[in-house]
């Protein structure tokens, strides 16, 4: 079984390249030092900290208190975004903070048309409290969320006049995809969904609006209204593929492999749709860990700038490094569409390329906003040449893997004095393809 | 839609299974030099975002209707600049007017299409994908033309993202702020610089004869790695190619962002760049409160940018190979509202300017006492517009990128 667990020493090793890899996948690239401590607890420890740990950082309780603070004194959504951006880079939960923003783009909903950054927050705090828990509780929680009513014309839907949006995305988008439902399935659910609206950003049940009469959705006829039909669309066979798809993609590659599809979709129904014990099983599986995948899916804007900026410590503001991720096309709370972005290789053409080169050499050279302290890694590595200073670079940002190609521009850094080799390196390691693979 | 959607589909799965989704480098690649001809000939769309106020840009200053519609935005009909009995531009618009004078600018009135949708997000998606259904969003009209026409080349040249109508699968085009913008910008003195271009400027990666090297990780030329490896060097070579371009004092252009940005894609045209298509845009057009502190402006903006551009193109001897069209995701209600501004409407004038273009005014002039729901109606489809681009301007098939039959307005 491909979900079998990856068994080191048998399988593979677990080492620095595999931890990291770990790490990556599971949150961002990781600092040095939190590939030690992988390397010291083991794999299944690793993996158990990574999907349990409910501690975060002590910074974070600050952080939590200035995100309402920001929406309730009218602080745009770009410095809701900012924040955002700093609480990855402090998170202690990797990837409860990855499950964070998987939700974002799967229950993608832009600002542009809610227009409140206190509604934006509250969703986020509602895919936050669900990242790791059950997948039909978060879609009924989504489903209630005043964002989303607001996003998909859920306040327009009434009584003999239902709108169609929500409907539609929930099967489409949300839990089944297309060619498992019908049109008239939508119509139905759209009428059971009709009165969900909401008052002054906080959810509301309008019972003079709502439709009670009997509707038809997959086939069972009942008096159903929107509870129903997430527990129904949760209940259909396709829920569960579909979940999977999107899971792997997010974790392990673009190109799917139709059993992998199969058995972690049946993970996913023995775990009654609880999203924790499922990554818990996949991270620490034979698939995960294919050589196939290492270095093998594209990062994704937010991926990029948090992992750079946590591997070296950078100084990074929060609005400095979320206006380095728009460059590259990802606004967090604006996203493209209800899609969400579509990721992989949609991340990458030759604009957003050059964006990302020029944020490795801005970032690098340390001047800006958002930039390497290449004196103090000098002095805290006791980096004392420019060899020294590129192999640094090189083992904190590749694992110490680097091809011949690499190496060879490599060299330029390596005939500085130290520092200055130091933001060589990390502006060509950066801007280099290896390093926008994950 | 149908038939084109499935078409694409077919097409696009089978480059993606190939690993082909390749990157567009603004150079001519070997296939296209063969074809290429340097008087080929080159759209600027100009979008103008925000939903342009149709009557106080093209004014029906015989009208007592608008008079009565708009008692304190409507352009009186002494000021309004003539074009025919019915209708006239707004009076900063004395750029577009020189323009009409000489026969290189062309009037559609009443674009639009059914069923109107308000939602300036919704509606320029319309426009984008040329989908009034909403149905197949995720292409744009001319990123399917670049789908089809693998040698033609596109710039996006504008402060937003790339926009939908320049996307589709495996279709890259570069999307620039300013000329200056798009360059490699490495200031510690030149090594990372150096660095980055040894390891990423391979010129004989922007094509699909790559055949892979060491260090090409597990998966081969078709891997993810090659696809970043292959766009970095589209990258550079864009960059380079942009950081090249002489500088280029010619031209007399006002003040204006619009000027700027047309100015450049009047020095790249003059080049010899590469691009068939450029793609700009004009914001501040949603003027639901006190428009006239705004539209005038947007109206001196235009005319004054798009003659310049005309006069420096002519300057420089390719004017006739260049057609610029603008357009906007709606226009706006017939009556002002209480704000001193207008609301969201529906059909709305555009403009086609260009040597090759038939001056003159077309499509019916507004009847503004025959209002359906407060709005005018549209007389003619975009899509129209859009199948006479194609097929008399860029020669490709308007049933193919379109997906059905549309007769070309008569605007070429």
């Amino acid at each position: 079984m491909l979900l079998d667990a990856y068994r080191p020493g048998t399988d593979g090793p677990w080492d620095r390249r595999t931890a990291s890899h770990l790490l990556r996948r599971a949150g961002f690239a990781p600092a040095p030092a939190d590939v030690d401590d992988a390397l010291k607890e083991g794999l299944a420890r690793t993996v158990d900290i990574l999907v349990s740990n409910a501690q975060d950082a002590p910074r974070h309780g600050e952080l939590d208190v200035l995100g309402e603070r920001i929406a309730a004194g009218g602080g745009g959504i770009e410095k809701l975004a900012g924040w955002w951006m700093q609480r990855l880079l402090h998170t202690h939960r990797p990837l409860h903070a990855r499950m964070t923003l998987f939700w974002h783009n799967h229950f993608a909903t832009g600002n542009q048309k809610v227009g409140s950054p206190a509604m934006m927050l509250r969703q986020l705090r509602t895919l936050e409290a669900h990242a790791l828990g059950r997948f039909d509780e978060l879609l009924l929680a989504v489903s209630r969320d005043p964002a989303m009513i607001v996003w998909l014309d859920g306040d327009s839907n009434r009584k003999g006049k239902p709108n169609e949006n929500y409907a539609r995305e929930l099967f489409e988008l949300f839990s089944l995809g297309p060619g498992n439902y019908s049109e008239a399935d939508i119509k139905e659910a759209a009428r059971a969904f009709s009165g969900w609206h909401q008052r002054a950003g906080e959810f509301c049940f309008n019972p003079v609006l709502h439709d009670d009469g009997s509707k038809t959705i997959f086939g069972k006829t009942g008096d159903f209204d929107g509870t129903d039909v997430v527990r129904m669309s949760v209940a259909h066979p396709a829920c569960a593929t579909f979940m999977a798809r999107k899971l792997l993609r997010e974790f392990v590659c673009e190109q799917l492999d139709a059993a992998l599809v199969d058995e972690l979709a049946d993970c996913l129904r023995a775990e009654g749709f609880h999203v924790a014990p499922v990554l818990r099983r996949l991270l620490s599986s034979r698939a995960f860990f294919d050589a196939r995948h290492f270095r093998a899916r594209i990062k994704s804007p937010v991926e990029f700038c948090v992992g750079l900026a946590r591997s070296l410590e950078m100084r990074a503001p929060g609005q400095a490094l979320h206006r380095a991720a728009s460059q590259m096309g990802q606004r967090l709370f604006e996203p493209p569409t209800v899609k969400g972005w579509e990721g992989h290789r949609r991340w990458i053409n030759s604009s957003t390329m050059l964006v990302r080169i020029n944020t490795a050499t801005v970032a690098s050279a340390g001047r800006g906003e958002f930039g390497l302290d290449a004196d103090a890694w000098v002095a805290r590595a006791a980096l004392e040449n420019g060899a020294a200073a590129t192999r640094f670079a090189i083992d904190a940002m590749l694992d110490g893997a680097v091809d011949d190609e690499l190496h060879a521009a490599l060299r330029e850094a390596e005939a500085q004095p130290p520092a200055a080799a130091l933001r060589t390196a990390v502006a060509v390691i950066a801007a280099s393809p290896d390093y926008q693979l994950a | 839609m149908t038939l084109n959607r499935r078409d694409f589909m077919l097409r696009s799965g089978a480059s993606l299974a190939a690993g082909l989704t390749l990157p567009r480098v603004l150079v001519r690649t070997a296939a296209a030099l063969g074809q290429s001809d340097p008087r080929e000939r080159i759209l600027v769309l100009l979008q103008l975002s925000g939903g342009n106020d149709g009557l106080n840009t093209v004014v029906p200053y015989r009208d007592d209707a608008y008079y009565r519609l708009r008692p304190t935005l409507a352009i009186k009909p002494d000021t309004a600049l003539k074009l025919d009995d019915h209708v006239g531009l707004h009076p900063q618009l004395d750029g577009l007017r020189r323009l009409y004078d000489d026969g290189w600018l062309s009037v559609v009135q009443g674009v639009g299409y059914p069923n109107p949708n308000r939602s300036h997000f919704e509606s320029m998606d319309i426009w984008h994908s040329a989908d009034p259904t909403l149905e197949h969003r995720e292409t744009g009209w001319l990123g399917r033309v670049l789908e089809r026409e693998k040698a033609m080349q596109a710039l996006h040249l504008a402060d937003e993202p790339l926009p939908l109508a320049l996307r589709a699968e495996g279709v890259d085009v570069p999307s620039v702020h300013t000329i200056d913008s798009f360059r490699l910008n490495a200031d510690d003195g030149g090594a990372a610089r150096r660095a980055i271009f040894t390891l990423l400027d391979r010129p004989d990666e922007n094509c699909e004869s790559h055949a892979g090297h060491a260090g090409t990780p597990p998966g081969g030329s078709g891997s993810e790695a090659d696809f970043v490896r292959r766009t970095a060097a589209a990258a550079c070579a864009n960059a380079r190619r942009l950081e090249a371009l002489p500088p280029d004092a010619s031209g007399s252009y006002p003040q204006f962002g619009l000027a700027r940005r047309l100015h450049e894609i009047a020095r790249l045209i003059a080049a010899d760049f590469g691009p068939r298509i450029y793609y700009t845009s004009l914001g501040g057009f949603d003027t639901h409160a006190r428009q006239n502190t705004v539209h005038p402006n947007l109206m001196a903006e235009i005319g004054q940018s798009v003659h310049a551009f005309y006069a420096d193109l002519k300057a420089r001897g390719v004017a006739d190979r260049v057609l610029l069209v603008t357009f906007s995701e709606f226009g706006r209600r017939a009556a002002e509202n209480a704000s001193l501004g207008t609301d969201h409407g529906i059909a709305a004038p555009l403009f086609a300017a260009g040597p090759g273009v038939r001056g003159g005014v077309i499509g019916p002039s507004p009847n503004l006492s025959a209002l359906v729901d407060g709005d005018v109606p549209h007389a003619i489809d975009f899509r129209a517009v859009y199948a006479a681009i194609l097929e008399r301007w860029l020669k490709v098939s308007a049933r193919a990128v379109l997906g059905a039959g549309f007769r070309p307005v008569e605007i070429l």
